[in-house]
This record gives C-alpha cells, sequence and structure tokens, in this order.
C-alpha cells in the first residue's frame, strides 16, 4: 500500500516562495487575492543581536484522521487509498465546516468571481468549473504520472522531500522513521503526514 | 517547531452563522415547548400555531443566512437528501439539516389541525386555498389521529436542531472553547431558555389569556432553572479556559475583558433576567414588566452568547 | 580582469533590477564596453519584465529555478549546505563577516574576491587562491552554464561570458602559483 507524506527540512528553507508560485501556476489558484495552498511563513526568532529568520512551509498535512473529512455534509471532503485527502469541487457546497475545523489553516475558499477570475487569467487550460473549498492534493494528478508535486520538485534547497512512508528503502521515509523529522500538533489526534526536521541553525 | 507559537481568530464563520446558531435554537425550542405544552399540559391552540410558525419562520430565516454563506449554492442539494446520514453520520450539519427539515414538515402537520380551528387563516391567500384542498383536510384528520406521534416527531426534531448546534462547533478540534463537552450543553440550555423567554413574552404581550397563568408561571420557574444551569456551565467554562492550554487561555482573555461579554451578556443577559425572575418565582410581581424585561434581556443576551463564541475561538498555529 | 572594479560590478548584475539600475549601469558601460549590447536591449525592455526574467533565473522559476547562485544548491542540492561553514572560516581568517545573504551565494563571494583583489594584506593571494580553489571552481562554470543557457535577456548571457572570462583567468594563475 502506497502512504504518501512530505518531509520538510526548516535548516534549508531560505524563504524564496519557489513553492508558493509553483503551486499556484500548477494548481491555477487565485494568486490575486494572495490565496495558496502552500504558504511559507517568515518568523524572526531569538532577542536582541541573536536573532535568525525562520521560513516554515505549511501545507495540508493530508491526515489519516482528518477533522475536515468527519464535517462535511456532503462528502465532498474524502481520502484515498494511498492518504491523500481531496475536495470533490462539485459536491462541495462551500460552507467552510471544513476550514473551521482544520488546525493546520490548510483551507482557502474559491468563489463564484474567483471561477471567472481565473477563466480569463488562465485561459482555456482552466479546469476547475465550480466554486468550492481548495487545497493541496499533494499535486495527485503528477503523482499519477511519475512526477513528483510541483513544491517539491521546484524547491532550490531540497528543503522539500517527498516519500512513501510504507517504502521502508526509502531515505525519506526513513527520516520519518528515525524520528529526526515530526508532525505538527500530534496530541491533536489528527494523524498529520506532513513531517518537519527541527531548525537548529548555529549562531556565531 | 514548538518554539513559537502564533494565535488567530477565524473570519470564516462569523455573525451570519452566529445568527442562525441562534435563531435555529431559538425556533426549534420554541416549537418543541408549544408541542409538549399541548401534549401534557393543556391543548392550546394559539401556542402551537405560534410555536409552529415562530418555528418555521426562524429556521427559514436562519436556513437562508446559512445558505446565502455558501460557495457554491447549487450544491446544498447534496445535504438536503436524507440519504446523507448514511455515508457521512459523522457530519453534524448533515444531521442538523434533516433535523431542521424534519421538524418544520412534522411541525406543520401538527400545527394543520389547528389552523382550521381558527378565522385567521381564511383570510391569507394561498393559505386558504391549500386549507380547502379535500387531501389537505385528509392529512389534518390524520394528524389529529395521531396527534401524539406526530407531536413527538416533530418535537424530537426540534431537540435535535437545538442540540445539534452545539455539538459543531464541538467537533471542531483545534479551537479549545468550542472542543468541549460544555458547548453542546451550554447551546442547548441557551436554546431552551431563550425560547421560554420568547414564549413568555408571546403569553403576556400577545395572546394575553388569563387562564394561561399556570403556564406563564410554569414556563418562567423553567426559564429560571435554565438560566441558573446556563450560569453554572458558564463558570465551569470560566475555570476551564483560566487553567487551559494556550487556545483557551487566549479566548479567555478576549473574553473576560470584554464588557459586552461581561456586562452585556453575562450582566444583563443572564444575571440581571435571573434576578428578576427569581423575585418573581418568589414573591411575584404586581405588574408583568418585570418578567417581559427580563425575557427581552435573555433574548438579547442568546444571540450574544453565540457572538462571542464564534469571534472568541483562538487557533494556536506552530509557525 | 580580475581587478576590484570588475568584481564589484559582476557582484552588482546579481542584484534585483529597480529603476536606478538601468541608469547606473550605463554610466558605467564605457570602463566596460562587455555591457554595451545587452544594455541596448535592456532599454527597449520594460523594467517588470526585467525583474521577472531576474526572479525567474535567480530567485523563483517554474518549474525549476534555472540558475540559483548558491553554492550549496550546485554541489549538495541544498542550501545552507557543508560549504557554509567552510566559507564562514574563510571569511573569518580574512577578518571579515557577512551580511544577511548566505556565505555561499555568488555575490558574497565576489564581494570577498574584490576586498581581496583591493587589499594589502600579503596573505591575501592565498585567500583568494582558497576562495577558488575549494569553492568557486567547483560551481561557478555549471552556473555559467545554466545562466546562458536559460537567459532570455542578452546581459545576463554576457554577464555568463564575463564569469567565463574570469574563471579560465584565475585556473591560470592557480596553475601557475
Amino acid at each position: 500500500m502506497t502512504h504518501y507524506a512530505m518531509v520538510i527540512d526548516l535548516n534549508t528553507c531560505v524563504g524564496c516562495n519557489a513553492c508558493m508560485a509553483a503551486c499556484a501556476m500548477e494548481n491555477q489558484t487565485p494568486v490575486w487575492k494572495s490565496s495558496w495552498r502552500t504558504y511559507v511563513h517568515d518568523k524572526e526568532i531569538g532577542n536582541g543581536s541573536d536573532v535568525h529568520r525562520r521560513f516554515f512551509p505549511r501545507l495540508c498535512n493530508h491526515c489519516d484522521n482528518p477533522p475536515c473529512m468527519s464535517v462535511c455534509p456532503t462528502g465532498a471532503t474524502y481520502k484515498l487509498d494511498n492518504g491523500i485527502v481531496l475536495v470533490d469541487e462539485e459536491r462541495c457546497m462551500g460552507c467552510r465546516a471544513c476550514a473551521m475545523a482544520c488546525p493546520y489553516d490548510a483551507r482557502r475558499s474559491v468563489t463564484y468571481e474567483d471561477v471567472e477570475r481565473g477563466r480569463e487569467f488562465y485561459g482555456e487550460a482552466y479546469r476547475r468549473q465550480h466554486p468550492s473549498v481548495d487545497k493541496c492534493t499533494f499535486c495527485e494528478h503528477r503523482l499519477k504520472e511519475g512526477l513528483e508535486p510541483a513544491c517539491v520538485e521546484t524547491c532550490v534547497g531540497s528543503a522539500r522531500m517527498f516519500c512513501d512512508l510504507d517504502n521502508p528503502e526509502d531515505p525519506v521515509s526513513q527520516l520519518v522513521a528515525s524520528g529526526v523529522a515530526r508532525p505538527l500538533m500530534p496530541h491533536l489526534g489528527t494523524r498529520p503526514n506532513i513531517y518537519y526536521i527541527d531548525d537548529l541553525k548555529r549562531r556565531g | 517547531m514548538d518554539t513559537t507559537v502564533n494565535f488567530y481568530t477565524q473570519d470564516v464563520w462569523t455573525w451570519w452563522i452566529a445568527i442562525y446558531l441562534y435563531f435555529g435554537g431559538l425556533g426549534a425550542a420554541t416549537l418543541a415547548v408549544t408541542f409538549l405544552t399541548d401534549m401534557y399540559m393543556k391543548a392550546h391552540r394559539d401556542l402551537v400555531l405560534w410555536g409552529a410558525f415562530s418555528g418555521v419562520v426562524l429556521l427559514a430565516l436562519g436556513s437562508l443566512m446559512l445558505f446565502s454563506h455558501l460557495l457554491d449554492h447549487r450544491a446544498v442539494i447534496h445535504v438536503l437528501n436524507p440519504m446523507v446520514l448514511i455515508y457521512k453520520p459523522d457530519s453534524w450539519i448533515a444531521w442538523g439539516t434533516q433535523f431542521i427539515i424534519w421538524m418544520m414538515f412534522w411541525g406543520v402537520l401538527y400545527a394543520l389541525p389547528y389552523m382550521y380551528a381558527t378565522d385567521f387563516f381564511d383570510k391569507v391567500p394561498v393559505v386558504n386555498w391549500l386549507l380547502d384542498r379535500k387531501l389537505v383536510n385528509r392529512i389534518a384528520q390524520l394528524s389529529t389521529r395521531y396527534r401524539k406521534t406526530v407531536g413527538w416527531l416533530a418535537t424530537v426534531n426540534g431537540v435535535g436542531v437545538a442540540v445539534y448546534t452545539g455539538l459543531l462547533l464541538q467537533s471542531f478540534p483545534a479551537v479549545a472553547l468550542w472542543h468541549n463537552p460544555g458547548v453542546p450543553l451550554l447551546f442547548t440550555v441557551s436554546a431552551f431558555s431563550t425560547a421560554m423567554a420568547f414564549l413568555l413574552l408571546l403569553m403576556y404581550l400577545v395572546i394575553k389569556q388569563p387562564d394561561d397563568q399556570r403556564i406563564r408561571n410554569f414556563y418562567e420557574r423553567v426559564d429560571l432553572i435554565l438560566i441558573s444551569a446556563e450560569l453554572v456551565i458558564l463558570f465551569s467554562f470560566f475555570h476551564y479556559m483560566q487553567a487551559g492550554n494556550e487556545s483557551a487561555m487566549h479566548s479567555a482573555r478576549m473574553l473576560w475583558n470584554d464588557m459586552g461579554w461581561l456586562i452585556g451578556f453575562i450582566g444583563f443577559g443572564l444575571i440581571v433576567p435571573f434576578l428578576l425572575e427569581l423575585r418573581g418565582v418568589l414573591k411575584g410581581w404586581s405588574s408583568h414588566l418585570p418578567v417581559v424585561t427580563a425575557s427581552v434581556l435573555v433574548l438579547i443576551g442568546g444571540y450574544l452568547l453565540r457572538h462571542y463564541f464564534m469571534y472568541s475561538g483562538v487557533y494556536a498555529y506552530p509557525w | 580582469m580580475h581587478d576590484e572594479k570588475n568584481l564589484r560590478l559582476y557582484g552588482l548584475m546579481l542584484c534585483m533590477p529597480e529603476l536606478e539600475s538601468l541608469p547606473l549601469l550605463q554610466e558605467l558601460a564605457d570602463e566596460h564596453p562587455w555591457m554595451q549590447a545587452g544594455l541596448h536591449e535592456l532599454n527597449l525592455t520594460p523594467l517588470e519584465e526585467w525583474q521577472g526574467e531576474y526572479t525567474r533565473l535567480f530567485v523563483n522559476g517554474f518549474p525549476k529555478t534555472p540558475a540559483p547562485p548558491y553554492e550549496s544548491v550546485y554541489r549538495h542540492q541544498s542550501m545552507q549546505g557543508p560549504v557554509v561553514d567552510t566559507l564562514h572560516d574563510l571569511y573569518q581568517d580574512a577578518g571579515l563577516t557577512i551580511g544577511e545573504m548566505p556565505a555561499d551565494y555568488l555575490g558574497t563571494q565576489l564581494e570577498f574576491a574584490a576586498h581581496l583583489a583591493a587589499s594589502d594584506d600579503p596573505r591575501a593571494p592565498h585567500w583568494q587562491t582558497r576562495l577558488w580553489r575549494d569553492h568557486l571552481q567547483h560551481w561557478l562554470p555549471h552556473f555559467i552554464a545554466d545562466v546562458c543557457q536559460h537567459s532570455q535577456l542578452l546581459i545576463y548571457r554576457l554577464w555568463g561570458g564575463q564569469l567565463t572570462l574570469l574563471s579560465k583567468h584565475m585556473q591560470e594563475v592557480m596553475t601557475y602559483a
């Protein structure tokens, strides 16, 4: 069985935002309102002269126990066998209960206006037909063709790594198995699948 | 990674949803209380008609708020189908939608025989035409024959509507203010408390039948108990939040420093009505003005509760 | 070729183009004739397009950024790789600390080279050798190849050409050192 996950190394992310741009182009998101499926947060940590900037890429965690899926009233949010959590845009009525339930701020609204604008902006290639709630899909359409998610492929510093947790030979899944890469807020019970390697930048 | 945490409220479910939560609880509980009164205390045509009417209208208005809030209105069809409970039994919105639909359905059926018992609807266009139809007549007769069944079906669904709103908010795990068993209790108690207040207003200002004094007294006592229960639950919430996790403590700081919450809701929405009704129950008032005042304050408080709950939920993000 | 002025100019080419950029380069064009054809093209190019091309080449390209100007990327396929530490040590030996940009950023390395070219310190040639032998020679040629292959603006291809000449010169200097 495949069990997709992503490992993000906070030591090597330099906040270039290439992943945000690549995702937006690949997945045709409403860039005109700064709405991103994945977002790189920029935070200064430390005091006085001993301050460093930490860049923190955040995206849907494709949880194994996704609260967004339980609250969805129409069944629009569903989970594939390979672990990817998807939204059926035709079925989604946009009540936003999933956005309320998600602890990782992963979901964004796409409105009627956004769909119209998307048709202008992305042209004939625009795939979306209906407004709905939108989120990262691990570029499921690319995975089907043996490609990696756009954000992973474009990452200059290899801060993003993609793996199959059910493949013990995969060195990236070994990072997860070893405990070096850890998930966010695991005590919430969501069983997320984005694992972070903590940033331990040496200073001075 | 855990060294930094940022705190945010949300702007996705705002006063639109708060209004729905309020109307939902108020309308459904009103319907349920009037039907139970009619079935077990005293057959009361006007109370049932007002109860059913308020229930249906308030839920319709509330549902309209929800419907307008949707991103894709066309897709609402997927939740209207009762089969949704088979494949999405874990979604409280699915349950709530069905509770609303069937509460309205059985509620109208229960009220139907009473609609024939008054001249009022003879003057209302479309309704008077419908009431003249043989089929509608037949349905009214069936409703009379199976009164208790129809009444309980409406009541159960009504209680479902009143209770589910709290369960819905409870199902969001990231926010401590919402993700606890106190919320369904609080929202249910508040729904019924606002219903009692609404019915007291109706009975004192609109229906005004002197032989209803027993019912009015009963409603006052029940409201007094419900407000007390609400104060106890909120007291528990206060301590839960003060000694809670980061999300809880941030919510606490927002709420318990806000005059609108403290003075507006706790003060005027609960404590003042409690005192007014306590005096009324123990010693009585010479006029019904204090009870009417208390009822209006409870009704305002009911909205404030849901408003503050939506705006004070805090998400703690580790980035 | 390897004097301070040239090296600083090569470093300057890595800055984000702004309104003042073209006039500044035009002032320098007399002393650096290699730029002229590129500047002529830039004169006809809107600033936004220049900025877009700069961003696409060096910062944030789709599907992949063609020429990220960092040694770690070329040598270790990551950012903040092990070379950052060795570069820190080198800069420290020369009595310098770096600013905001990473140690392995091409702009930082060219600045360092420019500083050494202007320095009277007898140890400067030694540090220069370390910079080229241990760092630049391992990745600069690949970087230049990517710039020349992918750049749609002539100015960057010409810049790549200058960096090639610089590399060749340094190779010769090290061989005969």
